[in-house]
């Protein structure tokens, strides 16, 4: 469970499902939004194809790779599991 | 080089509002808000020399720029969603200037109150579940997933003196059917999961599982979904979350719950 509020940070690739490819797309006179950036080079490609949304209704499809983690930055992922959920979380006021 | 400014927007919020400043994107400019109406953008300047296409092709390919950028953006727009609601933009959406900007409040104002409205009150939250197919597999042996196999583990005792090859296939045939009915399981739990956690919230949304090189995590994401949680649902919510949680920690699988965030995914993402 990773919650603001509680001193620790979102994770970075849940931050990346969010800001990167969704938010209200605004019309008029824009000078560079993300959407209009020709994203050309490889790593940033595999990166924003890990976070596009697929069909609400479609099933996730299931990774069948086993490859190692490779953490890549210091925002790595700080899940915290719910195998034993408890604490009332606090909110950010 | 040019110091020519651009205006960084990262949401739109009821005119009414005033979110306090904090340093932007480009830590040199803090926050303002430009109002239009009953409608404000809260912005920040950013050198367009800095944040022009070119400079940011490159630029976002460095995880330690994105990381910021994305961090810097989200606090901005949860904070102003925190105080009443907040549409956020999509990270680095810049205007030319002030005029720009309210062009943008009047032209969507109609789209961008209704998405207000919508979502005031509520929260995005983040549910995934990870599987670990190799414990899950270990510990249906005696289980409905394992009956399949020992039946058709029996098989093999008649094809064992035939042939030992034949004895192989039927195990590696036993192994797969095996492998599959585990996957159809996952494949089902994690629908089952969405379907209970989506009747909790106002909407939801099913997302690509993670990039594991981001993301760093273990096992199988079957999960990956995204939900618009009324505030005072939110007890519910969580609640729901937890019991699945201890309903299947045996099974090893792990339900990783985070947020809150402003609601990125539930203010519509195409122009009109």
């Amino acid at each position: 469970m990773s919650l603001r509020g509680d001193g620790r940070e979102v994770a970075l690739v849940d931050l990346l499902d969010r800001v990167l490819t969704t938010g209200v797309v605004v019309a008029g006179d824009v000078t560079i939004s993300l959407a209009d950036i020709d994203l050309i080079r490889l790593d940033l490609r595999v990166l924003l194809a890990s976070v596009a949304s697929i069909d609400a209704s479609g099933p996730a499809a299931l990774e069948l790779d086993d490859q190692e983690p490779a953490v890549v930055s210091s925002g790595e992922a700080r899940h915290r599991m719910l195998g034993a959920p408890r604490a009332e979380p606090e909110r950010r006021p | 080089m040019s110091d020519e400014l651009g205006l960084y927007t990262y949401c739109v919020i009821d005119g009414a509002q005033v979110p306090a400043s904090r340093a932007g994107v480009d830590e040199q400019h803090c926050t303002s808000v430009l109002r239009d109406g009953e409608l404000a953008a809260v912005v920040s300047e950013v050198p367009l020399s800095e944040f022009s296409e070119q400079a940011l092709k490159e630029r976002l390919e460095d995880l330690t720029f994105l990381e910021h950028t994305a961090r810097a953006h989200d606090e901005v727009a949860f904070d102003a969603h925190a105080i009443d609601a907040a549409c956020p933009l999509p990270m680095c959406t810049i205007f030319a200037g002030p005029d720009s900007v309210r062009d943008m409040l009047a032209r969507d104002r109609e789209r961008l109150r209704s998405a207000l409205e919508r979502i005031r009150g509520h929260d995005e939250w983040s549910v995934k579940l990870l599987a670990d197919r190799r414990n899950i597999a270990a510990g249906s042996q005696q289980s409905a997933v394992g009956s399949q196999r020992s039946a058709v583990g029996s098989q093999p005792s008649a094809a064992k003196s035939s042939s030992p090859g034949h004895a192989f296939f039927e195990r590696k045939r036993a192994q797969r059917a095996h492998e599959r009915s585990v996957g159809a399981a996952l494949i089902d739990t994690a629908s089952e999961l969405h379907r209970t956690l989506a009747t909790h919230a106002a909407e939801s949304r099913r997302l690509k599982p993670q990039n594991r090189a981001i993301s760093g995590h273990q096992g199988e994401m079957t999960l990956n979904a995204t939900y618009l949680v009324a505030r005072e649902r939110w007890e519910s919510f969580a609640g729901c979350v937890e019991s699945f949680a201890a309903s299947h920690a045996e099974r090893a699988l792990n339900v990783a719950l985070s947020g809150p965030f402003a609601p990125y995914n539930f203010v519509g993402s195409s122009p009109p």
